[in-house]
């Protein structure tokens, strides 16, 4: 009898503890309740002028009542260094190999360009390494009789290279040269090739020189075996594209390409400016061009400078731990800017959201990045700031696939538009596309899947782009409207036997899910014969799908390599494009794409991609969805935080650590975000 | 004894070969273009389009055939170059030295309390067969038995990390911080003055004289080792007390007990020791599998172990660290087994090695 006694009053003691500590954190008091510091401006520039209810939709409003903020008290944890807890994956320090966010974090803090944007506009240049942005005014930029163009950027005299390495003029030509020769798969060097040789890999060039030396066809020649004449001569053309002349550098163009100021301007990756003497040293590219090949797509591990840094920029690589993914930057104290606030950044790699939220609760972290679907558990925790709103460079949408490959496809059913599946060209039909948009529901994706955090797109170029059209016209949803399309789709049959098709999208991707099970219910609401299935799959089945082709339709995003709307329509549209190759979108709109890119004159551009933005409308190519908005969480002590959504990602070098912080009001009005803080 | 140690590690080779030629068999199970999804982690990096995705394949050897791949991996590895680890972003060597230490500290500092408790308990329970201590234990360890890792985990970094640090002041530098150092400890360990002697942090601290280090190292080790320690004790403890009781009713315990030996002497000395076999045979598989690494605490914890990689390289197919690291369990497998072999000999005198 005893014993029972004991292991109740056990029991017990187990359950309160248990209990107590389960106990969630006590409520915020009023004090600590959601306060806005700033009512939101008026969402800024490119307002659609009507708002229909397709417009973007405005910032959602804090609720709570309007109080100040507790002011913070001390001690600030670690009051020099800024440790933010990140996702991040870094893959390389090498910025010429580079070609991810994570690694272009990293370089955008250790290299600097040769311009760059000036704070948060997504317009105006500031010189960096440079000390002129070349335009026709000034003069640095000249156009030949032949069409060929020449950009010339004076160079900052005095800046040193954190070794102590002077900057030169040739350090710059070495950087471009060695971007476009190393030509790494997968990476970024045709940004830089394709505006200064016309080709997209360097063994296209070395190809057209060997066949112009011994009358092959270029695509009948195989690059490993050109003559060693050929890579020097395919050296010689790099380096006549990229040229020193006294203190300057200038950049000669074959055509106008009105987007490489932002491709020079792209704070990360393939524009940095590294130090040659230095990488020599390291083993990397000597700048002959007798060597070059030997350096040609390297693997990441025989790539010298690999986990090596050594730019001009405000911070200087410390550590990057690769047991535990963590990377250090120390502050660099003779940066020609002047020196950074704070001494000392940590990137932390925490994979598990509970930890990073604990360490941001804690302020054992300062910055931390919170995916949208734990935003709520994150909100109200003391101590934090939040400001969102921020438009992001990135694009939703949903493909249609007009030439589907039939061999082996498990997604199209039956192959035949027999109601059991669709045939290879179902969507090569324009009527069974509008129908697709006019059955989307784009209020109910933004606000069950996205938490409205993102505008509802309005075709292939995002708002913040120049020559975005903001009054160009958008699908909404309308039943009526897609049940005449889908009954004049192949003459009437589509509505008569009716389709079968099987939507795959990546797993966890909950607004690709969404959006394919609102066209599901929708479809089936129009006509009980129309089935869309889903179906998650891990990256490396859909991967090997959209390369097969047999994907029916496509849940892809954009984001941009550079801020110009070929950059948007290019891959969306263009016959060689990512997007439109595998969804085999035909030639259409190469003719006036390749007209906007050689175009120089800002109307003429506006006028053509105004057109593709309608064209696309009109051809229903596919359901742009969204754009998304982002949020940032840091300390409240954290002071000068304000973001360009054409960065790569934060910007450490205006950061401080300190009680008063405040804010960036200039900043949150000028982009009409929301700052909430606990 | 030696030639059956020399007998028992010739079969390493053999094992080494059969479960990395299944490991290559299963991953001709997978195209090239899924095998590329790691050098291409997401949609974004699909710029280049399938001409940048053909040369990426190339570039990797993707596409050769079984024996070109198996017989290229081989002949790197028997110079030790287990190739290039994506996840780890370094070779597989270098990730492995760089991992190991801080699974081996997690795996010497559990391994203790759970061995310590499961016995002590199980005997405990055992010896007082179904009075209260018994049923406590019994509770104990149906709670432990239920308790996946991760709510263990997640429940004691919110209830220490999450409130006791917002509530009262820091112990051990804090209130058992996720990860295995704190930042400015960090700092001082990977300063010039400090010596990693065995990369083993609370050891090199010590070795240091740096006591401030070796309280933080031991302060992170805390809540990790709680949950490991709880959540195997348990089976450990009943098998214990199954043993134990086991061996109780043995003729010879109650030989013991009627020629006036004490009743304490009897389970240390007479039952105690023979019920420790299956303990010691499971103690192997609990080192290989700590060893080995602990995917969920590594990852709740932040700790920067073999788990969290093994669970990262498996998602991302990243076939040389797989391989790797199923080379380092299989010898680490073989080798546990056998001492454990020769323990049995030194435990039990009616066993011989042959």
């Amino acid at each position: 009898m005893s014993d029972k006694i004991w292991i109740v009053v056990l029991a017990l003691v187990a359950l309160v503890i248990g209990l107590l500590v389960l106990k969630p954190a006590a409520p915020p008091t009023t004090p600590e309740q959601p306060t806005p510091v700033e009512k939101p401006a008026q969402p800024p520039v490119e307002k659609p002028k009507e708002p229909e209810p397709e417009t973007p939709k405005p910032i959602e409003q804090p609720k709570s009542p309007q109080q100040p903020s507790q002011p913070l008290t001390g001690p600030i944890k670690n009051p020099d260094t800024l440790i933010v807890a990140d996702l991040s994956d870094i893959d390389t320090l090498d910025p010429h190999f580079a070609y991810d966010t994570s690694s272009g974090e990293i370089a955008f803090h250790v290299y600097d360009n040769l311009i760059m944007y000036d704070g948060p506009s997504t317009e105006k240049f500031l010189p960096m390494l440079a000390t002129q942005v070349p335009s026709l005014d000034n003069g640095l930029i000249a156009e030949n009789a032949d069409g060929s163009v020449v950009i010339r950027f004076p160079l900052r005299q005095g800046v040193k290279f954190h070794n102590g390495n002077s900057f030169t003029a040739e350090d710059v030509a070495y950087s471009f040269h060695r971007v476009m020769l190393m030509d790494r798969s997968g990476g970024p060097s045709w940004l830089v090739l394709s505006p200064l040789l016309n080709v997209n890999t360097i063994a296209d060039l070395a190809k057209q020189i060997e066949a112009q030396r011994t009358g092959k066809k270029a695509d009948e020649i195989d690059f490993n075996a050109v003559s060693a004449e050929t890579l020097v001569a395919t050296c010689e053309q790099v380096e006549q594209a990229v040229r020193v002349v006294g203190n300057d550098v200038e950049f000669h163009l074959p055509k106008p390409f009105p987007p490489f100021m932002a491709i020079v301007a792209q704070s990360a990756s393939w524009a940095s400016i590294i130090d040659q003497q230095w990488a020599t040293e390291q083993g990397a590219w000597d700048g002959s061009c007798n060597t070059w090949k030997a350096h040609y797509d390297p693997q990441k591990e025989n790539d010298p400078i690999y986990a090596k840094m050594n730019g001009t920029g405000p911070f200087m690589l410390e550590k990057w731990d690769h047991a535990t993914g963590d990377i250090s930057l120390i502050r660099n104290d003779n940066y020609w800017r002047g020196p950074a606030k704070l001494a000392r950044i940590v990137i932390k790699k925490v994979n598990e959201f509970s930890t990073r939220k604990l360490m941001l609760q804690n302020g054992d972290a300062d910055i931390a990045t919170i995916n949208r679907k734990f935003v709520d558990q994150v909100d109200g925790t003391p101590g934090v700031r939040l400001i969102k709103g921020q438009l992001r460079m990135s694009l939703s949408f949903i493909l249609f696939n007009q030439k589907i490959t039939a061999e082996g496809n498990q997604y199209i059913g039956s192959g035949q538009l027999d109601g059991q599946g669709i045939p290879p060209d179902f969507f090569s039909d324009i009527d069974v596309r509008k129908g697709f948009n006019d059955a989307f529901d784009w209020e109910t994706l933004i606000r069950e899947a996205i938490k409205n955090e993102a505008e509802k797109a309005r075709g292939p170029i995002p708002r913040g782009v120049q020559f975005f059209n903001s009054e160009n016209p958008v699908y909404q949803l309308d039943l009526k409207k897609a049940e005449e399309h889908f009954k004049q789709a192949w003459g009437g049959q589509v509505w008569k036997t009716g389709f079968k098709l099987t939507a795959p999208y990546l797993v966890d991707d909950q607004a690709s899910k969404t959006a394919f099970e609102i066209l599901k219910r929708n479809l089936q609401r129009l006509n009980p014969k129309f089935e869309l299935e889903t179906v998650n799959l891990e990256w490396s089945a859909l991967l090997s799908r959209s390369v097969d082709g047999t994907l029916p339709v496509y849940s892809a995003a954009w984001l941009e390599d550079y801020h110009d709307a070929h950059n948007w329509v290019f891959p969306i549209m263009h016959s060689q494009g990512n997007y439109a190759t595998s969804m085999n979108l035909g030639t259409n709109y190469d003719a006036l794409i390749n007209q906007g890119i050689n175009e120089l004159n800002p109307e003429k551009r506006q006028e053509i991609y105004y057109e593709l933005q309608k064209l696309a409308y009109e051809d229903a190519i596919a359901i742009f969805t969204d754009q998304p908005l982002g949020r940032h969480y840091q300390q409240r002590w954290v002071d000068g935080y304000y973001f360009n959504p054409i960065w790569p990602a934060r910007n450490f070098y205006p950061l401080s650590k300190r009680l008063d912080a405040k804010p960036n009001m200039e900043y949150v009005n000028q982009l009409g975000l929301v700052v909430q803080e606990w | 004894m030696l030639a059956y140690i020399a007998r028992r590690l010739l079969f390493l080779p053999i094992i080494l070969f059969g479960v990395t030629v299944i490991l290559f068999a299963m991953l001709q199970l997978l195209n090239p273009y899924e095998r590329l999804s790691l050098y291409v982690k997401d949609p974004s990096q699909l710029r280049g389009g399938k001409e940048q995705l053909d040369r990426l394949i190339e570039k990797h050897g993707l596409k050769d055939s079984l024996f070109v791949q198996y017989g290229r991996w081989v002949n790197k590895s028997i110079h030790l170059d287990f190739g290039w680890s994506e996840t780890a972003k370094t070779t597989v060597l270098n990730g492995f030295l760089g991992r190991f230490p801080a699974t081996l500290e997690l795996t010497l500092f559990a391994i203790g309390p759970i061995l310590f408790f499961a016995i002590w308990l199980g005997v405990l329970a055992a010896v007082h067969h179904n009075r209260w201590i018994d049923q406590l234990t019994r509770v104990i360890t149906i709670l432990g038995y239920s308790l996946p890792s991760f709510v263990l985990g997640l429940v004691l970094l919110m209830g220490f990390y999450g409130l006791l640090s917002r509530h009262l002041p820091p112990l051990f530098g804090g209130w058992f911080s996720p990860g295995r150092l704190s930042e400015w400890a960090q700092q001082i360990v990977g300063g010039e003055s400090f010596h990693a002697y065995t990369r083993l942090v609370t050891v090199d601290a010590l070795l240091n004289g740096q006591w401030r280090i070796f309280w933080d190292a031991l302060g992170h080790l805390v809540l990790p080792v709680a949950t490991l320690s709880y959540i195997n004790w348990a089976g450990y403890l009943r098998i214990m007390r199954s043993s134990m009781l086991e061996t109780l009713r043995q003729d010879y315990v109650t030989t013991a007990r009627s020629k006036g030996v004490e009743e304490r002497l009897v389970i240390k000395r007479h039952a105690r020791r023979n019920a420790l076999i299956p303990i010691v045979t499971l103690s192997g598989f609990l080192v290989v599998g700590l060893l080995s690494g602990v995917v969920i605490t590594e990852t709740i914890f932040g700790y920067p172990g073999l788990g969290s990689w093994a669970a990262q390289a498996a998602l991302q197919l990243d076939v040389a660290t797989v391989l790797g690291l199923l080379t380092f369990v299989t010898i680490l497998f073989i080798v546990v087994n056998l001492i454990v072999d020769l323990l049995y000999a030194v435990i039990d005198p009616r066993v011989r090695l042959t």
